[in-house]
């Protein structure tokens, strides 16, 4: 009797629920607002951006500036508190002229090559943890020239790519010293005064950061809404909450939810470009002469090995199912078409060399010394980051596909802070794993993740690094060209790892408050524009 | 009864000491910070410069006895995430939050588990019994962060009674609260419900009812406030589970407290801010379990004697 009551009651709870769940609220269609709330996953609060990493630069988009800005709808760089800048011959000298008349928030008074040289100079503080900082460091000296023009000197030759660290995509932004100089740290954590759209109104740390629209703002555009609130939601599930209850009005989902927000009702707004690629990283594959870390047992090391693998998979299936059909084929990890070195020809040669061909990718193995009694072993370790929630269902897609060519690749969850330390510290032979990777210059990308020089190890030989040693010294932008599509290339036919797809960031929007916004995606706060945002008339 | 305070005084500061290695110990061994704080871009060099900054170059045990003896001061060093805030500023920033829910909390559960486990003791196995039971069964096996999505979906989005998160007024307190008290409701109306059957039983009370006391003074009068002493000393775990309990609520319901704070740090290897947590947490854990052993003692002398 009593398990038939309680059956029962489960029974009616579940019932109602279902019903509930069809329903489409009313909340949603909320009228004109005063206050446009933003539902973020969060991001590392602070207003000391020189600790801050790149995507966590959101929560300054609306107030603090760059002197370069981004078109939001083709990514192109633009004027924003800088109106020109020219580079030397060398590429050593960067020279911006700066816009006139900008006035920081607060009465702080006008924005000058002083400002400059004071942020800049923040970046070198001891703290300093910012994405750009190895880039920061390669400036020897910011002179002001006079109060409207200044100039970065480099030790090195600093190439035109280098432009998106000065840019809305990088992370130097424009504080003021004035205030600096008065309050010291203590104004900057309280009432941060910056140049932009919108001027910072309070944070409290956990739940939100407020600010109001700046009537003065240099630019002709008009800001729709009064007032714009990031509110902080850690849980998918609670920003789905926000949003269709009325109680935020825009805001990040993550992939997974992304068909029950459109089916009640939200409306969808991609990014201009591209903002990530997805691609599965394999250990152990450092071929560079002298390299001490190589073992050449680990599995990864044959050529064959890496082209069966590539060849197990069904990317096109992959696409449909984990990623909704939302986004496109990374030929090569970390190129995009307005890369430099892009070969226009990768597209057809994936086809030739990647295209899901499992008995192909059987023989391969075989050839390799891999079969049913000696079946290829290694562990897939997966993670998840917010705004990387992708990561497991891949390494259990990517799973079922390498069983299905004989592969025994053991999924575990692990701690990113684990996954990068054993891939940084070259410990990582025996494993594979997925990463989710922001837009960056291609020479860069290169440098990160292909290169001695940089702290990842995802890939690197002797051509790459011979390679890519020519790029950083060449001031000859069609030689650089040639050599990063040489780099793009080889990367390419050596199976360097397992490129999957490139993403735009999506953000999901009531349509009775939200008419419109574009924005281009490889911003540093990866959402941004929002003075841009066009409200419901 | 000095002497046994001074022993159990001894022993709370010596159960707060082996915490504090316990919890130092464990946060080493989660990873170094760096690897979650630091971007991709960096490197070896700036991993050197930060590992020196912040002191996580020195051998361990260095490092435990600088964070031991700041500890004692009341200060738990400075946050590796908010840089330039200490950890227990922090940590006294959104503790309010967190007292204000569970506070709430406890109140929730009192106000429903208590008529509901004396009915149940009144009318055992009948229909309030049987209610009682599925109360108790529900609010035991439901997980809070699926119960509190629950209420959320029902509550905020589809009758849009309630804000669906945040804290900015009392409304925002309710779904929460009632998430985090729901547990504890089984919790003490089980208690109430096999304490009320005890003394319902009891001598006194068959003298009550033969002498013509009415059935409801008997239960609400004479039962209740016998059968209320073992609830009562349950209060210090209570109130432990309410504020441990509130990490899983906070972080559903985005409520600023200690608990939505203590899941980033953890997340962000924040080791100073995770080390003020749990040693406050625990610190009131410990301080709890003495108020109620001292009260035991004072009014069962055969305790103190032993």
């Amino acid at each position: 009797m009593k398990s038939k009551v309680i059956s029962l009651f489960a029974g009616l709870l579940m019932a109602a629920l279902a019903v509930l769940a069809t329903v489409v609220p009313d909340s949603i269609q909320a009228a004109t607002i005063k206050r446009l709330i933003f539902a973020s996953a969060g991001f590392h609060e602070s207003n000391h951006f020189w600790t801050i990493s790149r995507p966590d630069h959101l929560q300054f988009e609306p107030f603090w500036e760059t002197l370069v800005g981004m078109d939001p709808k083709t990514g192109h760089y633009i004027p924003a508190l800088a109106t020109k800048w020219e580079i030397s011959p060398d590429f050593k000298e960067w020279t911006f002229h700066l816009r006139k008349g900008v006035q920081f928030h607060n009465g702080w008074g006008e924005f000058t090559s002083a400002d400059v040289v004071h942020n800049y100079a923040l970046t070198m503080s001891k703290d300093a943890r910012m994405t750009l900082g190895p880039f920061w460091r390669t400036v020897a000296e910011v002179k002001p020239i006079d109060r409207y023009t200044v100039k970065f000197v480099f030790k090195t030759p600093a190439l035109p790519t280098n432009l998106y660290a000065f840019a809305r995509s990088g992370d130097l932004r424009m504080s003021s010293k004035a205030q600096w100089d008065k309050e010291g740290i203590a104004g900057l954590d309280k009432m941060p005064a910056g140049t932009g759209p919108f001027q910072y109104v309070s944070r409290q740390t956990g739940l939100n950061i407020v600010f109001k629209r700046n009537a003065k703002h240099w630019s002709d555009n008009k800001v729709d809404f009064e007032e714009l609130e990031f509110r902080i939601a850690r849980e998918e599930a609670t920003r789905l909450a926000l949003l269709l209850s009325g109680d935020a009005h825009i805001g990040d989902l993550p992939r997974e939810l992304h068909k029950d927000a459109l089916a009640k009702g939200l409306k969808r707004f991609s990014s201009s470009l591209p903002v990530d690629w997805i691609s599965v990283y394999m250990g152990g594959l450092w071929f560079t002469t002298g390299d001490k870390s190589f073992d050449p047992k680990a599995p990864f090391v044959n050529k064959k090995v890496r082209q069966a693998l590539n060849m197990a998979i069904n990317r096109k299936e992959l696409l449909n199912t984990v990623f909704a059909g939302r986004a496109s084929l990374a030929y090569v990890s970390l190129y995009v078409p307005d890369s430099e070195g892009w070969n226009p020809k990768w597209e057809s040669k994936f086809n030739e060399l990647y295209a899901f061909n499992p008995k192909k990718s059987r023989e391969l193995l075989k050839e390799a010394g891999y079969g049913p009694n000696n079946p290829l072993k290694f562990e897939f370790w997966a993670f998840t980051e917010p705004g990387e929630s992708e990561g497991p269902a891949v390494a259990d897609a990517l799973a079922i596909y390498f069983k299905n060519v004989g592969v025994d690749a053991q999924v575990q969850m692990q701690d990113w802070a684990k996954i990068r330390a054993t891939y940084r510290k070259k410990k990582s032979e025996k494993i594979m794993w997925p990463n989710i990777i922001g837009w960056r210059p291609s020479d860069i990308g290169i440098k990160d993740f292909y290169s001695t020089k940089g702290n990842n190890h995802h890939y690197e030989d002797d051509f790459i690094e011979k390679a890519y040693g020519q790029v950083a010294k060449s001031t000859d932008l069609k030689e650089r060209d040639r050599l990063m599509r040489s780099i793009g290339d080889h990367m390419q036919a050596e199976y360097a790892d397992i490129p999957l797809f490139w993403f735009r960031n999506e953000v999901f929007a009531s349509p009775k408050v939200v008419a419109s916004w574009v924005y281009p995606g490889p911003t540093a706060g990866r959402s941004s524009h929002f003075e841009l945002v066009r409200l419901v008339k | 009864m000095q002497r046994f305070i001074a022993i159990r005084f001894l022993q709370s500061l010596l159960a707060l000491w082996v915490m504090s290695i316990i919890v130092f110990g464990l946060a080493r061994l989660s990873g170094n910070p760096l690897e979650v704080m630091l971007p991709i871009e960096a490197t070896k060099e700036d991993y050197a410069r930060l590992e020196k900054y912040w002191g996580l170059d020195r051998p361990l045990h260095e490092q435990y006895f600088v964070f031991i003896k700041k500890a004692l001061h009341g200060d738990f060093g400075d946050s590796l995430k908010y840089q330039g805030r200490s950890a227990m500023e922090l940590v006294t920033e959104r503790l309010p939050a967190t007292l204000e829910l569970a506070g709430f909390a406890l109140l929730v559960s009192i106000v429903v588990a208590l008529p509901i486990g004396v009915l149940a003791a009144a009318a055992k196995d009948g229909k309030w019994d049987t209610g009682a039971k599925i109360v108790a069964l529900l609010g035991q096996s439901l997980p809070s962060f699926w119960l509190g999505i629950m209420l959320m979906w029902i509550f905020a989005v589809m009758l849009d009674w309630l804000p669906s998160s945040g804290r900015s007024g009392w409304k925002n307190l309710i779904l929460p609260g009632i998430t985090l008290g729901w547990f504890q409701v089984a919790v003490i109306m089980r208690l109430v419900r096999s304490s009320m059957l005890e003394v319902m039983d009891s001598e006194f009370v068959k003298l009550a009812r033969v002498k013509g006391i009415s059935e409801s003074k008997v239960i609400w009068k004479h039962c209740l406030r016998n059968a209320g002493i073992a609830p009562l000393t349950y209060f210090a775990i209570i109130a432990g589970g309410l504020l441990t309990g509130s990490v899983v609520t906070e972080t559903v319901f985005t409520w600023p407290g200690v608990g939505l704070l203590v899941v980033d740090a953890v997340r962000s290897r924040d080791f100073q801010v995770v080390q003020a947590v749990v040693i406050l947490f625990a610190g009131i854990f410990i301080l709890c379990n003495l108020l109620v052993d001292i009260m035991y003692a004072y009014l069962d002398p055969r305790i103190r004697y032993q």
